[in-house]
């Protein structure tokens, strides 16, 4: 990690990388979390008898532990102000393996002082991006 | 039903102690090769009526022969 977020940056800049692994007992405690008990997030023969190649994380889930090394990073210096990104593929998770998610956060856009504005995210799972525009706007204090 | 997009916009960050009401829209419904994409708006103010996030889902219904 970069240390001191609030001096200028380059755009292109790594900030944050990180591999998270997740295991179905993640997918399990999300879905008590979030209230969303949507059987495909536990169950192999419900995600395959509606065609998906497997138990899914959560998108949300995805979501949320893609943007912790923002945060991580920003720490007491700022805050995350905006947050978007597009389900493109899903995130399979193997009863035995698990999945790893692959985060890098790169400086995007900086504000006048140099200071990074917007983080653009890398998000992938078995090699391939699972989030698209995956943009985080953060703001220092 | 899958989500296709999700965006938070904040206009500060939330704390404890927050008290928010959220109010759900619907703010466009579209068809797209046989899918509907609902996108929903929630708007969460604090007990003072302010604005503090604004949350954005797509959602992305199959249609029956989809």
């Amino acid at each position: 990690m970069t240390a001191a977020p609030a001096t200028a940056l380059e755009v292109g800049t790594v900030v944050a990388e990180r591999d998270v692994h997740i295991t179905r007992d993640s997918l399990v405690r999300y879905a008590g979390a979030s209230g969303d008990f949507n059987p495909i997030h536990y169950r192999d023969d419900v995600a395959a008898s509606v065609g998906l190649p497997g138990v899914l994380a959560h998108g949300m889930l995805t979501m949320g532990i893609a943007v912790q090394p923002v945060a991580e990073w920003l720490g007491d210096s700022g805050w995350v102000a905006g947050y978007g990104v597009r389900f493109t593929r899903p995130v399979v998770v193997d009863p035995e393996q698990g999945a790893t998610v692959g985060i890098v956060a790169k400086v995007a856009t900086v504000d006048e002082d140099g200071r990074p504005k917007r983080i653009d995210l890398t998000v992938t799972a078995a090699g391939q991006t699972v989030l698209g525009k995956a943009q985080v706007t953060v703001v220092f204090r | 039903m899958v989500h296709g997009e999700q965006s938070f916009t904040y206009d500060r960050p939330i704390v404890a102690g927050d008290e928010l009401t959220a109010t759900l829209t619907v703010t466009s419904v579209k068809t797209l090769g046989g899918n509907a994409m609902v996108t929903a708006q929630s708007t969460m103010n604090d007990a003072e009526g302010e604005h503090v996030v604004t949350a954005t889902s797509t959602l992305v219904v199959r249609g029956d022969d989809a």
